[in-house]
């Protein structure tokens, strides 16, 4: 068994509790917008395997570019490649929202704002897995102990709220007629999230530099979504006042 | 010098001590390597010992938050209600100043706080009632909120009938 499983299962686990509390919590304690979660567990897997590597080493065949040049590569395909993911991963979490069964829970700009945020969870805990599973499957860091994947617990934890907040930014514009806002609000809000590895892997920034880009942008998107989250009632709510005084 | 409380309530019981627990599990895991002897070289021994030197302290705040717990009281002295939890914390709240206490649910937000499933301490942000002043078993829902003026305070009492009881007989011109 390759030594990352047992911290990708914690990751998948913490990352399912944490995320979907929180989602539960913020929907007025609803279990509505939870059930649509697992739409978004199978879509990093299928946009990884079935369209982002084939894409790229389609386009790089064709060009004839080889692999592994670095910062040799010609600048364009460097900026297709970085562009595949906030691309192709923003259109493929709102897919799901094309079911009926979805668009029924979407009545609203402030549903909408909801289930975009439980699609883009899903698919954060969906791609945990895929990543580990990746990983694991690479060998390349079989000499290291499980315990050593702190840090991909710590990225993958994190990045699970940012996919949520992406795909509930794109579809509350959607829902308000301005799909296209949506669209480059979440791809630029991934780009931005993923410069800094982008720049770490091509040698121009060092490694703790991407991880502080990392730090600041998921900051940023966690002031936004505090800014401009829908503050939804409680489904039951349960106050009693035992005091108030002067009256 | 501490004044007399005429009365104590506990807590109401809860599993935060669990999740607490998880937490320092968690925190202690990066330097397993460490704790566990293996050979370190280069890099890798370098970026452990930070590690250590970053975390250390945050185990002992997590140890010292733990074995506190068992010490969470509700006290109501003469003129205050004192919230306290052995040597971390200490809220007096005295009664003249308190204007409203009621039960409620509260949304926590995503700034980071000591508020886990069960515990919440210090200063909590919530969503819907701001910044409240905690020291209680549960982090959102059936928590008692005591208000004055200009701060609230959050707390979880087992008895919460006798707790209210007693504490009507010590608030002024009591209305509910």
């Amino acid at each position: 068994m390759p030594t990352i499983v047992p911290m990708a299962v914690i990751t998948v686990v913490l990352s399912a509790a944490l995320w979907g509390a929180f989602l539960y919590t913020y929907s007025g304690r609803s279990w509505r917008f939870l059930a649509l979660v697992p739409l978004g567990l199978p879509l990093s897997a299928l946009v990884n395997l079935g369209v982002k590597g084939p894409l790229a080493a389609g386009v790089g065949a064709a060009a004839g570019i080889e692999s592994g040049l670095g910062l040799e590569t010609p600048a364009w395909f460097l900026v297709f490649l970085f562009l595949l993911s906030p691309v192709f991963e923003e259109l493929i979490k709102v897919l799901p929202a094309a079911l009926p069964a979805v668009r029924r829970r979407m009545s609203s700009p402030v549903d909408a704002f909801l289930a975009g945020l439980a699609l883009g969870i899903g698919f954060g805990i969906g791609e945990a897995a895929y990543l580990g599973w990746q990983i694991g499957a690479s060998g390349a860091y079989e000499m290291y102990p499980w315990y050593a994947f702190t840090g991909f617990l710590g990225e993958r934890l994190v990045v699970v709220f940012a996919h949520g907040f992406m795909t509930a930014v794109f579809l509350w514009l959607a829902a308000g007629k301005r799909p296209t806002a949506g669209f480059l609000a979440a791809a630029g809000a991934h780009a931005v999230l993923n410069a800094g590895a982008m720049l770490y892997q091509l040698g121009l920034a060092p490694e703790w530099a991407a991880g502080l880009s990392l730090v600041v942008t998921l900051i940023g998107c966690a002031l936004v979504f505090e800014r401009i989250r829908p503050r939804v009632p409680r489904a039951s709510a349960d106050e009693v006042v035992y005091y108030h005084a002067g009256e | 010098m501490a004044e007399p409380a005429l009365t104590s309530f506990a807590p109401a019981r809860s599993y935060g001590w669990a999740w607490l627990v998880g937490l320092i599990a968690l925190v202690v895991l990066p330097m397993l390597p460490v704790l566990l002897g293996v050979p370190l070289e280069g890099e890798d021994a370098v970026a452990v010992w930070v590690t250590v030197a970053v975390m250390l302290p945050i185990v002992a705040f997590l140890l010292v938050t733990l074995l506190s717990l068992p010490a969470m009281r509700y006290e109501l002295t003469r003129d205050a209600l004192v919230l306290s939890c052995g040597p971390l914390l200490r809220y007096r709240i005295p009664y003249a100043e308190i204007v409203d206490v009621r039960r409620t649910d509260l949304t926590p937000s995503l700034w980071s706080s000591m508020r886990l499933p069960g515990l919440a301490l210090w200063a909590v942000p919530y969503s819907d009632a701001g910044k409240v002043y905690m020291c209680a078993t549960r982090m959102a829902k059936g928590v008692m909120l005591v208000s004055t003026a200009t701060k609230r305070y959050g707390l979880s009492p087992a008895d919460e009938d006798a707790f209210i009881a007693a504490l009507r007989m010590m608030l002024p011109r009591a209305h509910a």
